[in-house]
């Protein structure tokens, strides 16, 4: 029966033809949709490695200041922010702190990674743990000594399978080994990443970080922000300052990753209404043009519900031809690794896909099939 | 004559209504989408709102300083001290204007918290970009001499710190320093990346020493040409400035990669990138003509299905003497009516989702306009929709032969 | 081994009641060849159309093999239709979308055999009515006769004991007309298959076993 089918699909394929390309340029774009949805989700569920509620970061701006006054007035800032009962801890930190959009890459023993310029305080403020050695303390404060701490991810690609506490890198010497830090968004996963240590104690530096992170106490609000910042400004003058909380950014950087795709979506439903639209134009031509071919299929001794099953067949072939045109684009995609997205969740957007496509055209297809086999057989006889 | 057709072409579309029925809808939403998009698009890259004179003016955004060695490199907007000495020094333009990039100012008003956004720019902004000014005027060359701590305010800054737009003369607090309002501007889109902001300041008030040599910062230049037709000139002319830039630490940098571009590609190339974003906007043009195709290929085979379904009255009419052309004109009239209707409805439902998009603040500060040249752009793409799809079946109809089509034998 | 009983057949428009068939009593014996005959409009088609299941009488009953299988469920009637009897059309029905060999297929596809069972049978049919050499063309590329020779491949195939056709020489000129004849003929003497042929042509009704005609409606001597 099958054979029959593709036989006779394959003949009017040319017939099809738009429909079959409207199909598989829909199969193509679901297939996109579903990876991006896929890929994104099954990060979005891993361990962020820090916890980023009550978090607040201090941005400062002092144009030209001479680096011994910022210095001095950075010292007063932070001094000023320990002394509220709502402020718990202050870091001073570089400017890619978490949700922002800004890089820092640098390369250790020639791995590409990230860096972070932070003090003590910062790990505590993000709730970072530790899992192997320790963080930052006031003891490493020695000159001569270079502390920095690691992801285990940069710690496997430094040194596989060894223990990396205590190992010398061209940055500085590993002291402590942390778990994820996924500080981007709450999309991507983890990237190799060291924390090097700063102090505002220390006068030797050439730059200062220009960002104090820190935590304040849970149910701290909008009038605290206020009255705090009209203080602050009173030190920070003729600097720009601007405060950023943690959760509202992280919003904003998550909605730069789900926001395409949801327009994408939008887009996707347009074109597969079109694909719908499309079929049912087909399909009810068919019953109408093909009276006398299913009137002579029952007069051959078709039972009603082979001729349901036949048209709903006919579309499932016409959408197999369309999927696996489409599947020609979409198969280089796990085959070539494209994105670095795993080939799992790749196989896997293509069934979903196909799935969706099958489901979607026997759906259209089961009311016209029906009225189909409703067809008497004497309709081949009488010609109108 | 038309007339005629017009009326035939009702009673047709009144009886099947299934078919008139899935062909408007079809049509209306894809002209909805399309519309919303096109908004999109002129708010972004149109020739309105202050960027009235896009079509002659440059752009210098994004710059890559390095050195020889590949030991530094930086990469973003540059500082005023290095535009001043580059972009300031054409000759071939009419004018040449340096503005920051948008900078977050949070005003605290009593125990309010007002997060605007601010720009500093000088006097020759004023003159490229044409703002709509509520009330007011804009920075003068006195403002940036002596720089007076005055600002020009949008509607929405207005309308958040003091209530109303009478706000000429009153000062605003932009974090512990007071500016005195002198002008109000109609709000701008967040989309027209060179002249949005809610706070307009001069440069001179924003404590940075600009004789202080810097590469990196948050500048930008906007260069405005006599005409187009001048652009490699001034292209050309501010390479070979680049090329001679005096680097004040040339052990760190002493390498420029800076170019003044158009519109589109200042915002989205890399100035390393010598291409010019040719295929990307091949690009987009495909993947807008595969999305126009899909309802064109729905509406031609719903066509084409008509007339095969209505054969046998053609061949009728034929066979009474009725002309080829006047069965053609009759079925283009038709389907031109659909368009029309479907056009008029995609254009209200445009003009609803355009509404929701800019009251949802979905993406913050945008501000997507409904206007009548996006009206005229909708009614071109729904004539030619309906012409196209009606002229391929009108053609296969006027094939059609008297005798093949009153035969009893429809195979 | 077809029995018709009192077959009235009307049908209702609107307000108006056409009769097409009236008190229409008929016997027919295992291989008879059968013409029915009449102007148009008679009611030749319509009882056609009684006999080989594809219509129901108004009034009356129908017995094939002394079964009635008017009374049976979709199914059952179906799976009958499909191994008693046999169809020859005016206009051939056959479907261009197919090749020869996969139009004379057709009703086996509704039984449970194999493909390469189904293709033996189909040569065989297609040796019989003499188009062995033209299996992989395509309804396009034949001619008026060949068509209804596929067509009547296609109603032997799998070997039914009643055929119906409905005018079959009607659209063929006479040599076509003559050799469709011939075919027929060749069935119903070596295979003993019974046969109801309705036809405008009387030299071929005169060809066959006995003649049937009807007027209104009404069977006339």
């Amino acid at each position: 029966m099958i054979k029959h089918i593709i036989k006779l699909m394959w003949h009017r394929k040319s017939r099809n033809f738009m429909l079959m390309f409207e199909i598989s340029v829909s199969f193509l774009i679901l297939f996109a949709i579903s990876t991006a949805v896929l890929d994104n989700s099954i990060n979005l569920y891993q361990d962020r490695g820090f916890e980023y509620q009550n978090v607040w970061v201090l941005s400062l701006d002092w144009k030209d200041q001479s680096k011994r006054e910022v210095q001095e007035r950075l010292h007063l800032i932070k001094q000023q922010l320990n002394n509220y009962t709502e402020i718990k801890k202050v870091s001073l930190v570089s400017r890619n702190y978490p949700f922002t959009n800004r890089n820092y890459k640098t390369q250790i023993n020639k791995i590409e990674t990230n860096l972070i310029n932070c003090e003590d305080e910062f790990f505590e403020i993000m709730g970072i743990q530790v899992i192997m050695g320790r963080s930052f303390r006031i003891e490493d404060n020695v000159k001569g000594k270079s502390p920095i701490v690691i992801n285990q991810m940069l710690a496997d690609k430094l040194f596989p399978d060894e223990n990396p506490i205590g190992k010398l890198t061209e940055s500085g010497q590993i002291i402590g080994v942390i778990g994820k830090y996924r500080y981007k968004n709450s999309y991507v996963p983890d990237e190799s990443i060291f924390f090097n240590r700063i102090s505002l104690q220390d006068t030797s530096v050439n730059y200062l970080e220009n960002n104090l992170i820190f935590k304040v106490v849970p149910g701290t609000g909008k009038d605290f922000e206020i009255k705090m910042m009209k203080e602050i400004n009173k030190l920070t003058k003729g600097w720009d300052t601007q405060i950023t909380l943690l959760e509202e950014a992280r919003r904003d950087q998550d909605k730069d990753v789900w926001l395409p795709i949801l327009i994408l979506i939008v887009v996707s439903v347009f074109l597969i209404l079109n694909v719908i639209l499309g079929l049912f134009g087909l399909l009810w031509y068919n019953i109408n043009q093909r009276t006398a071919e299913f009137g002579l299929r029952r007069a051959m001794g078709a039972k009603d519900t082979f001729i349901t099953r036949q048209v709903i067949l006919e579309i499932l072939v016409l959408a197999s031809f369309a999927i696996i045109g489409g599947l020609i684009i979409a198969i280089q995609f796990p085959i070539l690794g494209i994105f670095n997205i795993e080939r799992h969740i790749y196989v896997l957007s293509i069934s979903i896909s196909a799935l969706f496509i099958y489901g979607l055209t026997a759906l259209c297809a089961y009311i016209p099939a029906k009225q189909a086999s409703l067809i008497q057989p004497n309709a081949a006889l009488h010609e109108d | 004559m038309l007339k005629n057709y017009f009326k035939i072409a009702l009673k047709v579309l009144n009886r099947n209504k299934f078919f008139t029925f899935v062909s408007l809808f079809g049509i209306s939403i894809t002209l909805m989408i399309l519309i919303v998009l096109s908004s999109l698009y002129d708010s972004s890259f149109g020739a309105y709102g202050p960027e009235k004179k896009l079509n002659r003016m440059l752009f210098i955004n994004q710059v890559k300083f390095s050195d020889t060695k590949g030991n530094h490199l930086m990469f973003g907007s540059s500082s005023n001290y290095f535009l001043n000495k580059t972009a300031k020094n054409l000759k071939t333009p009419e004018t040449v204007s340096i503005t920051t990039e948008f900078i977050s100012a949070d005003c605290y008003v009593g125990d309010r918290k007002i997060s605007l956004i601010k720009r500093y720019t000088d006097v020759a902004y004023w003159n490229i970009l044409e703002f709509d000014f509520l009330q007011g005027r804009p920075i003068s060359n006195l403002d940036i001499e002596n720089a007076n701590k005055v600002a020009v305010i949008s509607r929405k800054a207005g309308l958040e710190y003091f209530g109303n737009l009478s706000c000429i003369g009153q000062k605003i607090n932009i974090q512990n320093e007071f500016f005195t309002v002198i002008g109000v501007v109609e709000d701008v889109t967040i989309s027209k990346f060179y002249s949005f902001s809610h706070i307009y300041l001069p440069y001179t008030t924003s404590g940075i020493d600009y004789s202080i040599p810097a590469l990196g910062g948050n500048c930008l230049a906007l260069i405005l040409a006599y005409s187009r037709r001048d652009f490699d000139a001034i292209q050309t002319e501010y390479q070979k400035i680049t090329d001679g830039f005096q680097f004040y630490d040339p052990e760190s940098y002493n390498h420029v990669n800076a170019r003044a571009l158009t519109y589109y590609d200042s915002i989205f190339q890399n100035p390393d990138d010598e291409s010019t974003l040719i295929y990307e906007k091949a690009l987009y043009i495909v993947l807008l003509l595969l999305f126009m195709a899909f309802p064109a290929i729905n509406l031609i085979n719903m066509n084409v299905t008509r007339i095969i379904e209505r054969s046998s009255e053609i061949g009728i009419r034929k066979s009474f003497g009725a002309s080829i052309r006047t069965l053609m004109w009759q079925f283009i009239v038709e389907n031109v009516i659909i368009t029309l209707l479907g056009g008029i409805l995609g254009f209200i439902m445009a003009a609803i989702v355009i509404k929701t998009i800019n009251s949802s603040g979905v993406i913050p500060y945008l501000i997507l306009s409904i206007n009548f040249i996006l009206f005229f752009y909708a009614l071109g793409i729904t004539i030619f929709f309906g012409l196209f799809s009606g002229i391929y079946p009108a053609w296969k109809m006027s094939k059609l032969q008297i005798m093949h089509v009153l035969k009893i034998d429809k195979q | 081994m077809i029995s018709l009983k009192n077959i009235e057949k009307t049908f209702q428009t609107d307000s108006i009641e056409t009769a097409a068939l009236s008190e229409i009593s008929l016997d027919i014996k295992k291989g008879e060849f059968i013409s029915v005959m009449g102007p148009s409009g008679c009611g030749k088609s319509t009882l056609l159309s009684i006999i080989g299941l594809l219509d129901i009488p108004t009034k009356g009953q129908v017995l094939i093999n002394n079964e009635s299988p008017l009374d049976y469920k979709d199914a059952k009637l179906s799976a009958f239709r499909n191994k008693m009897l046999g169809f020859v059309f005016q206009s051939f029905h056959l479907i261009n979308d197919l090749s020869v060999i996969d139009n004379v297929e057709l009703p086996l596809l509704y039984r449970r055999i194999s493909g390469s069972e189904r293709k033996q049978k189909a040569l065989a049919a297609l040796e019989k009515v003499g188009l062995s050499n033209r299996i992989d063309h395509y309804p396009s590329q034949l001619s008026g006769g060949q068509k209804q020779r596929v067509a009547i491949a296609r109603a032997i195939v799998g070997q039914p004991e009643i055929i119906l056709a409905d005018e079959p020489t009607g659209n063929l000129d006479s040599h076509m007309g003559n050799e469709i004849m011939e075919i027929l003929q060749n069935l119903n003497e070596t295979e003993k298959t019974t046969i109801v042929m309705v036809t405008h042509d009387e030299s071929l009704a005169r060809k066959t076993n006995r003649l049937i005609r009807l007027f209104d409606g009404k069977q006339v001597f």
